[in-house]
């Protein structure tokens, strides 16, 4: 573009020429940047907007669980621990479509350290973008992957989650708070607790440094086999 | 949730008489502790170019033109000894770990670090069978932020560095734990839904994408027909030369191999490789197998080599049972240069030992290890590889579980104190004769012991308002119960409620592989199938009732039902009768 001339080229300096045109090229790739939109997302002034199906953080609407037990089944990390109760008669809440929730629970713990954000546990909300939700090709799609049935646990786009304490990254979702949880736990017959301890035991929480704890055992003793491992 | 706190760095006093540190003595404290110094810091980190594994792109792509990290004062230096903030952006090994210790070492006073996505902040997707990975990075250099995600966006690295800007104005020292854990972030006041928050922002697909061709049928194939498995007309070549043992073959479907004896076996594959009909030029692979018996005794091993012939398309596996005893098989370097490093990781990862290898040596074949760190204990791919306490100062394993009562609390990451104390309270104790009160959440001491005597009163907490009333369990076989329809489209469901044909009694039945081990009746009425029909009978004679008293009440003064629930019944009878 602008080459030097054969003379300058000779001689070693610079004609004015070229510098002239040097500094004009110059020039106009600064107006040219200076006229165009610029690109950069002025966070924090400004919220970015990140797109849909950002894997940011793991929430869970814990009115809507049924503790099923499939988020934390089908967790690759096992980052997931919950503790549920049989609700009595008299507190079985209903679900936002109808049907009663028969546990309680009393902890919902996601450790979003260990998670390693693929997905698996979330519901349909994750799948089925808002646009498409009247869509049935999508909705089908989203039942054939999605886990939780009741789609109460979903990534949620809130991205600013810098914490400076390590036991920050421990979630609760759970409306107990710890004391709560434990007398609940302890008041409950053992045949009433479910944990991801003993609904999973293929997926045992194994410490090298403390022995695993007894599992809950069934109060009618008719344990299966592959419950009988504890 | 944690109360562990990490101990405070210590200021190293350069005069120990007097105790003064090397703050002191210079008179600087009162400088680098100045409200406008700390601005100064925060508003010119420097972090430095120290990326480890995939979170690294994420902070790359932090410092790009889109997020423009330079905003903040961040620019990235090349060297230590120029940068004040460390961004720990990945998977941190042990063989990286004394690495980033050393780095971190180099960097001059003030600094801080940033432990950014799972792996840096507790070992994420490997805390639980990663043998190799370092359980948090706070566990070898003092941590200011965890920014979480696997990995995380640029926009949470850019909000932890804002995060850490408040800090420094703060005056927090270098990794100091905060004493109170902030607010639980995890319970959002809101009733979320994607919709709701985020407003959808369509991703426009470009239509130029080139679109990826579906293979025809044949394509597929054709690789395994022109590169098919000559084993058996290689073995017999073998097996001309080398006599009637040197070579066995074995028929499989996908790729049948042959099977040579560790005594001839350099000869064999150079025979396989200098011989002009035969020309297996490349060597394409060349891994172990550990073998177990069934009841999980060592039954020796198999290293497999894949020769490919390029100027003849032929393709050929070679496997060479080893004894489980000192296995030891001839390197094969000499004749591909290629199977360098894969004889490396044979010793690394099997514990073979590999004689004419360039870097092997009886008296110290440590220096075979390639991916392990040097002076790594054991063979971790080995069936029986069980993982050692520690490595090179580092703890391998982190206690993660609370065996009190069942629930499970987090271990927290990288505070020994609080390992100690889980330790010392999950070995055994003498029970106590009155169960200890529970105490705010960290350590709930003797809860277990709470739970193993069900008869020790628990204290009881002010706001829980409605005390525990437990349901009476009635376990019921499913046999014991026809009169419950079974579902079949639930069969993988843990737990189910079933309801009765007449909708009066429901179970809840706990389920494991699709059968049934436990019912309980949840919900009962006094109405059995037999007086449905009555029951019906007896409503509908309400609402006929209902119905005649609505019409004289057109002519009289109306008057009130009896039974709502009838009434209602009677409407919608009404309803449907019109």
């Amino acid at each position: 573009m602008n080459k030097p001339s054969a003379e300058s080229q000779q001689s070693g300096d610079v004609s004015l020429t070229d510098f002239v045109r040097s500094t004009l090229t110059g020039m106009k790739a600064t107006l040219h940047e200076a006229m165009n939109a610029e690109v950069t997302e002025n966070y924090p002034e400004q919220q970015p907007q990140l797109p849909w199906g950002t894997k940011a953080q793991l929430y869970v609407d814990i009115l809507e669980c049924i503790s099923c037990f499939k988020c934390a089944n089908i967790c690759p990390t096992d980052c997931i621990r919950i503790d549920a109760v049989r609700a009595p008669a008299a507190t079985l809440a209903d679900s936002s479509d109808g049907h009663k929730r028969m546990f309680e629970v009393v902890r919902f713990d996601i450790d979003m350290a260990q998670c390693c954000y693929c997905g698996l546990c979330t519901g349909r909300s994750s799948y089925v973008p808002a646009d498409r939700k009247d869509d049935p090709a999508a909705l089908a799609f989203a039942d054939k992957t999605a886990v939780c049935p009741t789609d109460c646990i979903n990534f949620y786009p809130r991205f600013e989650n810098g914490t400076e304490a390590a036991g920050n990254m421990l979630y609760h979702f759970s409306n107990y708070s710890f004391e709560e949880a434990v007398q609940r736990w302890n008041a409950v017959p053992v045949n009433m607790r479910r944990t991801t301890h003993a609904g999973a035991p293929e997926r045992d929480y194994v410490c090298a440094d403390i022995p695993a704890v007894d599992a809950p055992k069934r109060a009618d003793g008719d344990i299966p086999a592959e419950d009988a491992k504890t | 949730m944690t109360s562990g706190e990490q101990p405070k760095p210590k200021a190293v006093p350069s005069d120990p008489e007097s105790g003064a540190t090397f703050a002191d003595t210079k008179k600087l404290s009162a400088l680098t502790n100045s409200t406008l110094a700390r601005l100064a810091q925060s508003h010119s980190i420097w972090p430095m170019t120290f990326g480890l594994a995939c979170c690294a792109i994420e902070m790359m792509t932090a410092a790009s033109s889109r997020y423009d990290m330079d905003r903040f004062g961040a620019i990235f230096r090349a060297t230590p000894r120029q940068s004040d903030l460390m961004i720990v952006s990945g998977t941190v090994t042990f063989k990286m770990a004394p690495r980033l210790k050393r780095l971190y070492e180099q960097m001059p006073e003030p600094k801080w670090v940033i432990s950014m996505g799972s792996c840096a902040n507790c070992g994420g997707p490997y805390w639980q069978n990663g043998y190799h990975v370092v359980k948090g990075v706070d566990t070898l250099v003092p941590v200011d932020v965890y920014v979480l995600g696997c990995p995380p966006r640029p926009e949470s690295l850019l909000d932890g560095l804002l995060v850490l800007w408040e800090r420094i104005r703060r005056g927090v020292p270098h990794g100091a734990q905060p004493d109170v854990v902030g607010e639980s972030r995890g319970i959002t006041p809101l009733n979320w839904r994607h919709d709701t928050i985020n407003p959808v922002t369509p991703i426009k697909v470009p239509t130029s994408r080139p679109v990826r061709q579906t293979p025809k049928p044949g394509d597929a194939d054709e690789r395994f027909t022109s590169w098919g498995a000559d084993a058996q007309s290689a073995g017999e070549a073998i097996r001309r030369v080398f006599g009637e043992t040197s070579a066995r073959y074995v028929s499989q479907p996908l790729d049948s191999y042959l099977e040579v004896p560790s005594t001839r076996m350099y000869e064999i594959i150079a025979f396989l490789r200098n011989d002009p009909a035969m020309n297996f030029n490349v060597l394409a692979n060349l891994s172990g197998v550990h073998l177990t018996h069934p009841d999980g005794g060592n039954a020796g091993f198999n290293v497999v080599y894949h020769l490919e012939s390029w100027p003849e398309k032929r393709r050929l596996v070679l496997k060479v049972p080893l004894m489980p005893e000192s296995p030891r098989v001839p390197s094969i370097t000499s004749l591909y240069p290629a199977a360098n490093w894969n004889e490396r990781e044979l010793y690394d990862m099997f514990g073979i030992a590999v004689p004419g290898h360039p870097e092997w040596h009886e008296a110290d074949p440590d220096r075979m290890r390639i991916l392990c760190a040097h002076g790594w204990q054991g063979f971790p791919l080995r069936k029986d590889y069980t993982w050692a306490e520690a490595f090179d100062g580092v703890k391998l394993r982190r206690a993660q579980a609370d065996p009190r009562a069942g629930v499970w609390v987090n271990a927290g990451r990288g505070h020994e104190e609080k390992e100690r104390v889980m330790q010392e309270e999950a070995k055994p104790k003498p029970k106590p004769k009155v169960a200890a009160p529970v105490v705010p959440h960290p350590p709930p001491p003797q809860v277990a012991e709470a739970a193993e005597t069900k008869a020790a009163p628990l204290p009881a907490v002010a706001h829980v308002a409605e005390p525990a009333v437990p349901l009476p369990a009635v376990p019921m076989p499913i046999a014991g119960a026809p009169h419950i329809a079974e579902k079949e489209h639930v069969v993988s469901a843990q737990i189910m409620t079933l309801k009765s044909p007449s909708g009066d009694t429901t179970i809840m039945v706990e389920r494991e592989r699709g059968k049934a081990i436990h019912a309980t009746v949840i919900d009962e009425k006094p109405n059995e199938d037999a007086t449905k029909a009555a029951k019906e009978a007896k409503a509908e004679e309400t609402a006929r009732k209902g119905r005649a008293s609505r019409r004289a009440s057109k002519r009289a003064s109306p008057e009130k039902p009896t039974d709502s629930s009838a009434e209602k019944k009677g409407k919608h009878d009404e309803q449907a009768e019109r």
